[in-house]
């Protein structure tokens, strides 16, 4: 397994667990003490920033090749994909409230960063996946 | 002039048209006291932006796509989106650091927001498009007077 697949593993397995005790936080605290205390649960997706430690704990050894051509194209098209996905995310994130709302009602500031959070996140899931899915598919061709 | 630039020609012709037209109408409601609910109408006009399959369709037995075009089209894409997720970014920093996190914004100011967002990916990418053909066909002619040099 290369350097770059166990990168993408330690995101797509971090990321859902850090969003489910968000969600799982969230959820308790509000039933339990409600509304602006049971945004301390959010505090949960914090724990997705450990991926980001994932490039130091899989460092480059000397066995690793240079990348290629291959990895290259991969490292792209993933990169697309995520962008593509945190896009599709903003623009579902912006016209929910509207829809649900309606165009008279508005929104607190507080939220925006998340809609950002949700981007990122859904950006770096995404990237995972896409490098992972490419990744396996080559490997079967290659075989 | 290949396909894809074209197309990027085309959509940033219509994207700075629509712009302008937008402005203009945005101005004449407001000045004039007439319905927003006008605005729709030269909203509409964005439509075109999709007909531009139909005014460079691919023809039959030609080559209008090749490696290339993939790559400088996907560069583009790639460029569009990160400038589209950093505005974005500092759009909602500013909003949270000059409103404060107490005061509201109407969800319609979140159509807006991205509206405007397609439109900065569209335009972004439409001119990545167009530069990055204009660079290669600089360093295909410089290679090409390097190589009549040499002979």
């Amino acid at each position: 397994m290369k350097r770059i697949q166990r990168i993408a593993w330690a995101f797509v397995i971090i990321i859902p667990i850090a969003v489910m005790l968000a969600t799982a936080g969230t959820t308790i605290l509000y039933f339990k003490y409600g509304w602006p205390r049971a945004a301390a649960g959010l505090g949960f997706l914090g724990l997705a920033g450990l991926a980001g430690a994932a490039p130091a704990v899989f460092r480059k050894d000397a066995e690793s090749s240079t990348p290629d051509e291959r990895d290259r194209m991969i490292s792209k098209n993933a990169a697309t994909a995520g962008f593509a996905t945190a896009y599709g995310i903003v623009g579902f994130a912006c016209m929910l409230p509207f829809s649900l709302l309606g165009p008279k009602a508005s929104i607190e500031v507080s939220w925006l960063p998340l809609i950002f959070a949700g981007a990122g996140l859904s950006h770096f899931f995404a990237y995972s996946v896409a490098i992972l899915v490419q990744y396996g598919r080559g490997g079967k061709d290659n075989e | 002039m290949c396909r894809l630039q074209k197309l990027a020609w085309y959509q940033l012709i219509v994207l700075v048209l629509w712009i302008l037209i937008m402005a203009v109408s945005t101005a004449v409601i407001h000045y004039k006291n007439l319905n927003g609910e006008l605005i729709t109408i030269p909203l509409l006009f964005g439509i075109v932006i999709r007909f531009d399959r139909a005014f460079f369709p691919l023809r039959p037995g030609k080559i209008e796509y090749d490696e290339r075009d993939a790559a400088i089209q996907q560069k583009s894409l790639n460029i569009a989106y990160k400038t589209f997720m950093y505005t974005f970014f500092f759009g909602l920093l500013t909003a949270y650091l000059i409103l404060g996190s107490r005061s509201s914004i109407p969800t319609s100011a979140l159509v807006v927001m991205i509206l405007g967002g397609a439109i900065l990916v569209r335009l972004v990418w439409s001119i990545a498009v167009i530069v990055q053909y204009g660079i290669s066909r600089k360093e295909k002619l410089s290679g090409g007077l390097v190589h009549g040099q040499g002979q």
